[in-house]
């Protein structure tokens, strides 16, 4: 292990989490010449992995929960924050630090069609890891009742003491008795020990009669089988097997350089889902076997039940909630868990349970909302005190135009729009009484609603189509539409804002404790003045009845 | 692709264990050896005394002054004797196993010639040997590969077996692979195809004399080459003419006819000019291929400021005319050394390494970017293999399969630019044999008898591009497995990985 690693006292660390990621964010595309707009992919997050346990990470597509994982183990390099591995931050570690720490943390991949090079064998390509770190690296450990200086030399090197070495010399009794480590497929009698002791040091010197070709050859077909496939399977090609048996491959190269912290970047979702299984239980079995600690990105939720003891959702770069898996699953804190959650079918077609759906797509990592970053698509978000009693239908048309109002302002125009907009020429935006239209009505059209729009002028045509709406939000709305008809829309976006918004858009939730088994939840509802998720989908679904 | 892996037993403990099948094929390979011991060694001689002089050359020319003449002069002392033992040692395929060169007395008998043949049947019966020889030996190779695959080979199948398999079934690949290889024949061989010597046809004329019965005086005279050259010379005119299959009054035979003053041998001159075109195609294609493949692979690895730049220094030399760039870079350096190694043939080839690299480095770059995006470049990545290794090993060869098409594709275009650039008087200079020199000697003679001259340098031309890019052909639907329709009894979803 690198220095730096060393100079941690291993007693304080022992018990302590073996990841610790503190205020983590990697953008894409920070580099351009004339300021840049980058990519938030993961936008600040924190977590703790504890030894042996594994973390869910589930999350829509784009959600960033593939680049933290990759930021985890150095794929992607952190743009801000720290991931503590055992104490240590891996952002900070290059070189030779940063490659003797790779042996730490594996990844297995989504894809096992493209993680797997074609022209490689199986065999090859497991024992890569292992060529790349010369393993094994003969560390001796060398057993001393009475504690002296001990150097060593020959083909062995000094083992940390952090770690299991490869040989250990015990140095009581008679002669030197000499212990090979399981994972080396030798005995003792290939290790030549001779020792020279002095009153205060001994010195070691280790010939070991089998090659490293030899032990790696033999490693990696242990490997193969302990990931279910046969010895034979060594010189066979990545085309000659199933996606399962793939998969099994790029666990079985995963695990070669036995770390103990792996990244599985939604490992079964290529998988038939017979072979899901096949994969989930090996994936168990081989934690409980070499005490690893996974991370489990997924973005199927039963598979997450099943396998995760801790989950952590995801939404745009941020970590919506995380805690225990069953707690989560039975009992959600946070809208967006609420709303991920009801999106699983259930088996029983007669159960009457209500579905949330969300409006529209995530907003784009560029641009995310102010506030918390659900805030544009969430069901129950805290409305301002005056409009909190006006109907739903009048809620989500107050919402949608709020939605395109942020698009329109965001969205790039081109040399040509900006040109016609500076010649006063028609730039798409002169149909907004049609958008409005189908915003305000309830059937989408006043024609649906039965009412002959022809001889109608704009302002009568809003009138109507503000029938539909709550009094007591008309006005607000009339005046908006008048202002970007007036081609002020930068003000009548400030306006809608101004008039509907409440603490969601406004400032960041905190990340609150939600339960006594330290599950938090990333939302305004859970400060004391408002009403809780679930209370609030209690509402929202009976007065959708 | 090594097998440097094995099943507990290595390589030669492989063959230990079933030696019968390897020793079958390395006997037959030391008895096709020793057949042509003379001239493997005297290759050897020759490449090495290159080599020596290249070095001593440049050494005068960078120190401006004779290299430790000591040293250079011992071991061309020591090369030269290594010249005569070579020359010493038997060669089956050779002039002085089978001569041709003789005369006739009006008896009719030949003298001089290999069993006293026609010397036309006597060339022809060397050419034949040379032919057989060769393709017997690559023969040879290929059941060497068989027999690795069939007793030796670790793997029951590769991607590799099925690229075998691809290209035996596609007729204008094998067309062109014979082409090429009757081209690279006649290269290699050019002493010993040749009619003549190219020392006597070409670079020493004054230097050496024939022997020809004279039916004047009736007795056996002694003429130089160059004489007779000049008498046997074909200038378009029916008496002053020696064109195809023909002898001329000297009795020697000339399969392609003779060239116009100072009438060299054609074929002679053809199978040295193709050493030349050979050797500038094959050193431009091989400099413009490493500069692409360096180049391609270190653009799609780090992408950013290396793509860009590479695209700028590309963009800034296919901007130039090549011809015109090629034309002005032989008369810049005609005087310097770098001008004067085989005759500008260097200089040429480099400038076309240069010229060509940016165009095939721009084909490469797609599927260089494609597989650099891959996730097993990710997975080397993530267990800290070097950046290096991971090209070499995860993304070389899924573009070595391009550039070995484009590379047999735009040889064809060196050998048709060397051969054009020496047809207007730059590229290669005389005495140096080049095809491109041939036709434009022969351009005023097309309509008159001795329209040989031109027109089969020209038609080789064709033959041997058209060769090239149908090898390439072959190459481009071997590599890819969408080519291939109906056969799927690999039944391994042979999606040979894009390539």
């Amino acid at each position: 292990m690198s220095e730096l690693l060393q100079e941690d006292d291993p007693a304080t660390n022992e018990n302590g989490p073996l990841v610790e990621v503190n205020g983590l964010k990697t953008y894409y595309d920070t580099g351009g010449l004339f300021g840049s707009n980058p990519v938030k992919a993961v936008d600040g997050v924190d977590f703790a992995i504890d030894r042996g346990e594994t973390l869910g990470l589930v999350g829509e597509s784009g959600s960033g929960k593939t680049t933290l994982g990759r930021t985890l183990v150095q794929l992607e390099s952190a743009t801000e924050g720290e991931v503590l591995f055992d104490g240590t931050d891996v952002t900070t570690l290059s070189g030779s630090d940063l490659k003797n720490w790779r042996r730490e943390a594996q990844i297995v991949f989504q894809d096992p069609e493209s993680s797997l090079n074609h022209r490689m064998t199986i065999g090859e390509i497991i024992r890569e890891p292992l060529d790349v770190h010369d393993w094994p690296n003969f560390s001796v450990a060398v057993d001393d009742p009475e504690d002296r200086s001990v150097s060593v030399s020959g083909d062995g090197i000094r083992a940390d003491p952090n770690e299991s070495a490869d040989i250990t010399v015990e140095l009581a009794g008679a002669g030197p008795s000499i212990a090979v480590r399981d994972a080396l497929a030798m005995n003792a009698d290939s290790v030549d020990v001779s020792v020279s002791e002095q009153s205060s040091s001994v010195s070691v010197s280790v010939s070991v009669a089998v090659s490293k070709a030899q032990l790696r050859r033999a490693h990696v077909r242990d490997l193969l089988e302990t990931v279910g496939l046969r010895e034979e399977h060594y010189y066979r090609y990545p085309h000659q097997f199933s996606g399962g048996q793939r998969q099994r491959v790029g666990i079985a190269r995963s695990l070669a350089l036995e770390p103990e912290f792996v990244v599985l970047d939604e490992p079964v979702s290529a998988l038939d889902v017979s072979v899901q299984a096949k994969i989930l239980n090996l994936l168990e079995d081989l934690q409980s076997e070499f005490g690893l600690t996974y991370l489990f990105i997924a973005h199927d939720l039963s598979v997450v039940r099943h396998i995760c003891d801790r989950v952590a959702v995801m939404y745009l770069g941020h970590i919506m909630e995380i805690g225990e898996t069953e707690e989560l699953f039975q009992n959600p804190e946070n809208p967006y868990t609420y709303s991920l959650l009801s999106a699983i079918p259930e088996p029983d077609p007669t159960a009457d349970r209500e579905r949330v759906t969300l409006r529209g797509t995530p907003p784009s990592p560029r641009d995310p909302p102010s506030g918390c970053p659900f805030s544009t698509r969430c069901p129950v978000k805290i409305r301002p005190e005056a409009f909190r009693d006006v109907d739903e239908h009048t809620w989500e048309s107050v919402e949608t135009l709020r939605e395109i109002l942020r698009e329109r302002e965001n969205r790039e125009m081109g040399v040509r729009d900006h040109a016609k907009a500076l010649l006063g020429l028609e730039t798409g935006f002169e149909d907004f009484v049609d958008v409005a239209e189908e915003v305000f009505t309830r059937n989408g059209s006043l024609e649906a609603e039965g009412v002959a729009t022809e001889g109608l002028d704009d302002s009568a045509r809003i009138e109507r189509a503000l029938d539909d709406i709550d009094p007591v939000a008309r006005e607000p709305l009339k005046e908006t539409i008048e202002l970007v008809l007036a081609d002020k829309e930068s003000r009548a976006h400030e306006l809608l804002v101004e008039t509907f918004e409440s603490d969601c858009g406004e400032q960041s939730p905190e990340h609150h404790s939600v339960s006594d088994s330290g599950r938090t939840s990333y939302c305004h509802r859970h400060r004391s003045e408002f009403d809780d998720t679930a209370v609030a989908f209690d509402d929202l679904l009976s007065s959708a009845e | 692709m090594s097998e440097t892996v094995t099943q507990t037993k290595s390589f030669g403990e492989r063959i230990l264990e079933q030696p019968g099948p390897a020793l079958v094929w390395v006997l037959g390979l030391l008895i096709l050896g020793a057949l042509e011991m003379g001239a493997i060694a005297e290759v050897t001689v020759a490449i090495v005394s290159a080599l020596a002089s290249a070095f001593a050359s440049l050494g005068t020319a960078v120190l401006g002054g004779p290299v430790l003449p000591s040293i250079s002069g011992s071991i061309a002392g020591g090369l030269e004797s290594a010249a005569t033992v070579a020359a010493g040692l038997p060669d089956l395929v050779s002039r002085s196993v089978i001569p041709n060169q003789g005369y006739q007395t009006p008896d009719g008998v030949w003298h001089g010639t290999f069993l006293g043949l026609e010397p036309k049947y006597a060339w022809l019966l060397r050419v034949a040997l040379v032919y057989g020889y060769m393709f017997v030996f690559l023969w040879w190779l290929w059941r060497g590969y068989r027999t690795y695959v069939a007793n030796y080979r670790t793997a029951d199948w590769t991607p590799r077996d099925d690229m075998v398999r691809r290209l035996r079934s596609h007729s204008w690949g094998k067309f062109g692979m014979v082409v090429v290889i009757c081209f690279v024949g006649m290269a290699m061989f050019a002493p010993t195809v040749s009619p003549s010597t190219g020392d006597q046809n070409m670079y020493n004329m004054n230097a050496h004399d024939i022997q020809y019965f004279d039916e004047e005086t009736g007795s056996v005279e002694e003429i130089s080459v160059l004489q007779a050259n000049f008498q046997s010379a074909s200038q378009g005119s029916g008496s002053q003419n020696v064109g195809l299959w023909q002898y001329d009054e000297f009795n020697r035979f000339h399969p392609f006819g003779t060239l116009t003053s100072p009438g060299q041998d054609l074929f002679t001159f053809m199978a040295y000019g193709a050493r030349i075109s050979l050797l500038v195609g094959v050193v431009a294609i091989s400099i413009a291929l490493v500069l692409a493949a360096g180049l391609g692979m270190i653009t799609a690895y780090y992408k950013g400021l290396a793509d860009l730049t590479v695209v700028f220094v590309s963009d800034t030399i296919q901007s130039l005319p090549s011809l015109l760039v090629l034309m002005l870079a032989s008369m810049v350096f005609s005087h310097h050394w770098l001008g004067k190694i085989y005759n500008g043939g260097l200089l040429l080839a480099v400038m076309f390494g240069i010229v060509y690299f940016p165009n095939m480095w721009r084909s490469i770059r797609g599927p260089a970017l494609q597989v650099a995006e891959e996730e097993w470049v990710d997975a080397a990545k993530s267990y800290g293999q070097r950046s290096s290794t991971t090209m070499r090993k995860h993304m070389l060869p899924y573009i070595l399969g391009y550039l070995l098409i484009y590379g047999s594709m735009s040889i064809g275009g060196v050998i048709i630019g060397t051969a054009g650039l020496t047809f207007l008087g730059f590229g290669i200079n005389p005495p140096v044999p080049e095809w491109g020199r041939a036709i434009s000697m022969g351009q005023a003679y097309v309509t008159t008898p001795a329209w040989h001259i031109s027109l089969l340098p020209g038609l080789l031309i064709v033959v041997v591009v058209t060769g090239f890019n149908a090898l390439g052909d072959g190459i481009r639907d071997a590599m890819d497995p969408e080519s291939e329709g109906e056969d799927t009894s690999a039944g391994v979803g042979a999606t040979g990985g894009g390539a």
